[in-house]
Order: C-alpha cells, then sequence, then structure tokens
C-alpha cells in the first residue's frame, strides 16, 4: 500500500470514529462542528490522494508520512485518555494539517 | 498474457488470411483470454458499485452524524468513480477482441476483430491513472493507437507485437494500481462498518433477525428485538460487525491478488505459444473463480 494513502485513509477513520468519543466526553456543539470540519477535510484529503499520483520517494512527502502516522499515534492515545475536549480538537487540527501539507505536496509534483 | 496474445492474434489473423488450421492452444489461449478479460471486467464493475454504495454512506453520514456531504466532496469520489468505469470499459474492449480472436478461428469475418480492436484502442488512449505510484505505462496508450492502426491494416505480425505490449501494460496497470484499488474497497467497507456501529449504538436496529439461525429451522419469526436483552444483543451485533469488516477486507485482498495472479497466469502460457512450445493447461486461471466469488458475495452482504 503507498504509506501516504494509507495513513491519509487512516487519519479519516479515526476522526470519524472520534466523533461519537468526544459527543460521550461532553463536547460542545461549536466543538462537536469544528471536529466535523477536520473530518470532512481529512476524508477530502484522502480523496485527493486517490485522484493523483502520489510520489512516496519524495523526500518531504516521506517526512510528512512519517509525520502523519506518528501523530496518528499520539493522537489516537489521546482521544482515548484525554478528557480536555479542546486539546483534542487542537491535535486534531494539527494531524489533519499534516495530512493537507501531505496531499499539497503530492499534487504538486 | 503478452506473449501468448501475439501468438494467438498472428495465428488466427494470419490463418484467416490464408485459410490455415488454427492451432488448438491459440484458440485455447483466446479463450482463457475471454475468461481472464471478462472477470477483469466484473472487478472493476463491483469496485465502481463500491464507490457508488461509498457515496450513498457519505449521505447518510450527513444526515446521521452531520458531517457535511457537498457538491464539491461528491464530485472528487465520482471522479475516482469515473476512472474505474474507463478501466471497466477497457477491460470489456479487451473481452470482446480476446472474443473476437475466437470468432475468427472459427473463419468468421476479421471485421469483427477491427471493431473490438478500435474500441479497445480508444479506451486504452483515453485512461488515467490511480494513484500510489501507479502512472498508466506509456506503452498503454501507444499499444492502444498501434492496434487500432495494425490490425485494420491486417499487418498481423506487427499487430500482434502491439497487442503483446497491450496485454504486458494492462498487467502493469492492475499491478501498480491494486493497493488502491484495495484501499477504495476497504473505504467502502470501514464506512459501512461505522455508520452500522453508530446505529447500533444508538439503538436503532431491530436485532430479531439474529435468532434466524436457530427459528428459521423451524419456520418460525422472532417477535421484535425485547429491550432486556438488547444490551447483550448490542454486544454481540458489535463483535460481529468488526469480525465481518475484517473478513471483507480480508476478502478484497485476495480477490485483487486473485485478479493479479490470473493476469500473470494467462501471460505465462501466452509466453509459451509465443515460443512455439505446447500449452499444457487448457482451463481457465483457477484464480478467477476466487475473483467471481468475492464479485458475488460482495453483491450480498459482508457477513
Amino acid at each position: 500500500m503507498n504509506p501516504s494513502v494509507q495513513a491519509l485513509e487512516n487519519l479519516y477513520f479515526l476522526l470519524r470514529s472520534s466523533l461519537s468519543t468526544l459527543q460521550a466526553q461532553g463536547a460542545t456543539p461549536d466543538q462537536l462542528d469544528q471536529l466535523r470540519t477536520q473530518i470532512v477535510l481529512a476524508r477530502t484529503n484522502y480523496w485527493t490522494a486517490i485522484n493523483n499520483i502520489f510520489h512516496d520517494d519524495d523526500p518531504e512527502v516521506r517526512t510528512l508520512t512519517s509525520q502523519l502516522n506518528a501523530e496518528q499515534l499520539t493522537l489516537a492515545a489521546t482521544i482515548k485518555n484525554l478528557n480536555d475536549v479542546a486539546k483534542v480538537i487542537d491535535a486534531i487540527t494539527k494531524a489533519v494539517d499534516i495530512g493537507s501539507q501531505l496531499v499539497a505536496k503530492a499534487v504538486s509534483l | 498474457m503478452t506473449r501468448p496474445a501475439l501468438v494467438v492474434l498472428s495465428a488466427l489473423l494470419f490463418c484467416s488470411l490464408s485459410a490455415c488450421k488454427v492451432s488448438d492452444d491459440a484458440i485455447a489461449a483466446a479463450s482463457q483470454m475471454t475468461s481472464t478479460a471478462s472477470t477483469l471486467n466484473d472487478f472493476y464493475s463491483t469496485l465502481e458499485d463500491s464507490v457508488t454504495d461509498t457515496i450513498t454512506l457519505y449521505e447518510l453520514d450527513a444526515v446521521l452524524s452531520g458531517i457535511p456531504f457537498g457538491d464539491s466532496d461528491r464530485k472528487l469520489v465520482e471522479t475516482t468513480r469515473d476512472e474505474l468505469e474507463n478501466r471497466k470499459q477497457m477491460a470489456a474492449a479487451l473481452t470482446k477482441l480476446a472474443a473476437s480472436f475466437a470468432t475468427l478461428a472459427k473463419n468468421s469475418s476479421a471485421g469483427d476483430v477491427d471493431k473490438s480492436a478500435t474500441a479497445l484502442g480508444k479506451e486504452l488512449v483515453t485512461i488515467k491513472a490511480l494513484p500510489s505510484g501507479s502512472p498508466v505505462p506509456d506503452a498503454l496508450g501507444q499499444a492502444g493507437n498501434a492496434i487500432m492502426q495494425l490490425v485494420q491494416q491486417h499487418d498481423e505480425k506487427k499487430a500482434a507485437r502491439a497487442m503483446d505490449q497491450t496485454l504486458q501494460a494492462v498487467g502493469d496497470l492492475f499491478e501498480r494500481e491494486k493497493p488502491t484499488y484495495d484501499s477504495i474497497a476497504r473505504t467502502h467497507i470501514r464506512q459501512a462498518s461505522q455508520v452500522a456501529q453508530d446505529l447500533i449504538k444508538a439503538n436503532q436496529i431491530d436485532f430479531s433477525t439474529m435468532f434466524t439461525p436457530a427459528l428459521k429451522p423451524f419456520s418460525l419469526s422472532a417477535l421484535p428485538s425485547n429491550p432486556t436483552i438488547q444490551p447483550q444483543l448490542k454486544q454481540l451485533a458489535l463483535s460481529r460487525l468488526d469480525t465481518a469488516t475484517d473478513t471483507a477486507v480480508q476478502k478484497e485482498v485476495k480477490a485483487s491478488t486473485a485478479m493479479l495472479d490470473a493476469l500473470h497466469e494467462m501471460s505465462s502460457r501466452v509466453h509459451l505459444l509465443a515460443t512455439e512450445k505446447p500449452m499444457p493447461i487448457r482451463g481457465d486461471p483457477f484464480s478467477l473463480k476466487l475473483v467471481e466469488d468475492w464479485v458475488q458475495s460482495w453483491a450480498a452482504s459482508f457477513i
């Protein structure tokens, strides 16, 4: 599997499954809307990646993919253990931003 | 698939012009090529349906979870579906071309081959790449053009070489894009699983069908699920959902691997013909059945 596409696929599903988790943790409607926005972005990144040719041999893409994978590991633990929803949303936004950089880089190659 | 195609095409076209006897191996190879290309068409068709279902799931998710699915989101996914449709058309054209070889071997008109080759050429030159480092090989488009011209000119030897390149390119395309096909199918399964999970957790599911294995043998049917046993059934349903999701993902990977194996198998058989060696195996590649089983099960359910 292309590591970058795989990373984007996994990020989308991690965020999608976190929606009910954050609801259970008492996220406010605004916070849930922020999460939904990030989910849409993650989904867009995934399908954009599918529709474009990725260059996993590019050093910058490799670095971004590694960063994204590392961020996802942290994020999964954060969503599971942290009760501060605002911090979770920040971490999610950061991960999705790396995904967006990855797609932008790949599309530009 | 490459080498055999060369021989089959050469044999059939040459024999159609000179009234010589087409070898049994060439006829068998033409038949096997037809089956393989037809299954390839089914594979792409199923994957295309999978993307359509994913779109439906996003629509459902928008209603259930409030995750927007706007026009631009839809267009993005539809672009992928369009590319799969191109590949399906390419496989369909390849099927017709292979079938035409078989028809030609029975002394039919060469016009059928002309039409099929033209259709295939058009598909090959318009197809685009899907990602995962899988640009469509240049040979694909070039060979498509060559087939159109050379078969129409009845230059059988050159046409055979072009066909050789084309079949090789189709195999290369599938091999390079296979990880992307797997991701597209997996995304469908995971999205369906996510929506189902949400519905189960929200108590929006009637679990009474879970009693079917016990009741069906006695022609009995259950009442709508009882609230007192709902929590236990919910856990069982979630557990089954996880298992079924994993199983479905693995099945698709096996099917795409089998499809690739079938394309390679055809290639090796045609190579035997190309090198004027006997082709001992006459049946369709064994792995085609695995692909067809997956196509049928995919349309039914993941469990």
